[in-house]
């Protein structure tokens, strides 16, 4: 084969190739799944926003617990807060824990949020020292809210703002022994600056 | 010298292909290569290596403390994708087609670099002469030459391809379901209409409405056939699509119902409320309150709802005796 044609196959499979790398990027997903379906509740020390102490997420086993990862610079965050803190209410005493996760915040900021939208005291507020936390769960953004089964397994993920009652179902499922798998519902905040 | 000089523009695109494979990667400090292999999740473009951001800078610090403590490479990129997923990883994808990806240009260079060897032969053993045929003699271009218009011409056809890849996007297959699609839905089953449904979900081409409107009519299978879990799941997602106020009233009565029958009276009590809230007129949704505030010694605050809804057109029969069986038990008592 000539060089001419040699250069013409060339280009050819560089047409070919250009056409499938359109293709690839606009198939790549923005926010992926997360492996941590089926698997423990990593063992977190997580320091009280609004006092001392801390607690571990291990510490809740027979409960359900409902994680939610949140800031006070993120808008679906403060739109979905209130429902949480209802949640919270409703089921005190029920055996679902809530625990919300205060990320790459500031105390003064999560604490003007919570005196704005609420506290309820089934709702555990700690901190994300050094963003470990987020790390651990592997989010991308917020929010992003994990449902624990009552023997301590990540059974749900939910990526982006989570209504009232769609919680409720969701906390339904979970009792009901179903694993939730990982959905999303909106677009994630990455950071003050989103 | 002719034997250097055919292999010297071979040779020098084989050592830029051996340092962009080898070489270029490495720094010598094992944490920040591994830094420079996963991503950082809240940047996208950034390795966790270069990115400023907290959760980058702490992934950072992890890295090193496993360095120190002695784990391998593996077992630290393992730790990240376990929790992110393979997607946290800057490393070229292993599937098929990730694998055709990175291996095309490489066979473009090396491609390149024949073309050059082949043309520096040609032209050092001199052109064809041949006096049958004259007009075969060819000229052979420089090998430099021969080389910009490789290269440059690929990288131009490239950018067009990548262009006219963006612009030729297949178009979704829409046509799953024919005519009206609300009057066709009872001839679906269950399975097709999920599978329908999420087909529709991928392509996003459906508006909401529409889309809300196959899912609650699936819902209300499920729910007819006392499925409560699935039914659930979808008008818990109509509630999240946008849903017209009536679909929302709809989606949230039914859902209060389920949570009613599962002995939530209290979140059920709620969700009739908002379902009146989205759509005061309801009737379904006010009956099922109304029964709830019955049961509950309420009927006080049942009265106007089965009020209400015994004025409702096209209520079925066995409802509207029942309403009336309440009215009469409320109004005796």
């Amino acid at each position: 084969m000539g060089a001419k044609k040699l250069a013409w196959v060339g280009i050819g499979l560089m047409v070919v190739f250009g056409g499938f790398l359109a293709g690839r990027i606009d198939l790549a997903e923005t926010v992926p799944d997360t492996p941590l379906i089926d698997t423990p509740v990593p063992d977190l020390a997580l320091p009280l926003l609004e006092s001392s102490g801390e607690i571990r997420l291990t510490d809740f086993a027979g409960d359900i617990v409902v994680v939610n990862f949140w800031a006070s610079w993120c808008p679906p965050c403060r739109a979905e807060h209130p429902g949480f803190v209802q949640a919270a209410q409703a089921f005190e005493g029920r055996g679902v824990r809530f625990v919300s996760i205060d990320h790459e915040d500031t105390f003064d900021a999560a604490v003007a949020f919570l005196d704005e939208l609420g506290r309820t005291e089934n709702q555990i507020v700690v901190v994300d020292p050094e963003s470990r936390a987020g790390v651990e769960f592997g989010i991308f953004g917020l929010p992003a809210t994990f449902f624990i089964d009552r023997d301590g397994m990540i059974v749900g993920k939910v990526i982006g703002p989570v209504d009232y009652l769609s919680l409720i179902s969701l906390i339904g499922q979970v009792d009901a022994g179903e694993s939730v798998g990982a959905r999303t519902t909106g677009d994630v905040y990455q950071g003050p600056s989103s | 010298m002719t034997r250097f000089r055919r292999w010297a523009l071979p040779g020098l695109l084989a050592i830029i292909i051996a340092w962009g494979l080898v070489i270029g990667g490495g720094t010598g400090d094992r944490a920040i290569d591994l830094g420079n292999r996963i991503r950082c999740p809240k940047c996208q473009a950034e390795s966790v290596a270069e990115s400023q951001v907290p959760t980058a800078i702490t992934m950072a610090r992890i890295i090193r403390e496993k360095v120190d403590a002695g784990w391998s490479d593996q077992q630290i990129l393992d730790f990240f994708t376990a929790r992110y997923g393979p997607s946290i990883l800057m490393d070229p994808p292993t599937d098929v087609s990730g694998i055709i990806l990175w291996s095309v240009p490489v066979a473009g260079i090396i491609a390149g670099g024949l073309i050059l060897a082949r043309s520096q032969r040609r032209r050092e053993s001199g052109p064809e002469i041949s006096e049958e045929a004259p007009e075969r003699i060819e000229s052979s271009p420089p090998a430099l030459k021969t080389l910009g218009i490789v290269v440059g011409g690929a990288l131009a056809v490239t950018a067009s391809a990548f262009l006219l890849g963006q612009v030729l996007q297949p178009v979704a297959d829409t046509a799953v379901v024919s005519g009206d699609i609300t009057s066709n839905l009872d001839e679906i089953s269950n399975g097709r209409l999920e599978s329908t449904i999420a087909e529709f979900k991928a392509t996003g081409v459906m508006p909401a409405s529409q889309l809300n409107a196959m899912e609650l009519a699936l819902a209300e299978r499920y729910f007819e056939e006392q499925q409560f879990s699935p039914a659930t799941e979808h008008f818990q997602a109509v509630l999240l699509n946008e849903p017209l106020p009536s679909q929302a009233s709809e989606a949230l009565g039914r859902m209060g119902w389920i949570l009613y029958v599962n002995n939530e009276a209290e979140t059920a009590e709620v969700a009739y409320q908002r379902a009146l809230e989205a759509f005061p007129t309801n009737s379904e949704a006010a009956y099922f309150y109304a029964i709830l505030l019955v049961d509950s010694e309420r009927g006080a605050e049942a009265s106007p709802l089965l009020a209400q809804v015994a004025e409702s057109p096209n209520l079925p029969p066995d409802v509207l005796e029942h309403v009336q069986q309440l009215l009469n038990q409320l109004g005796s008592s």
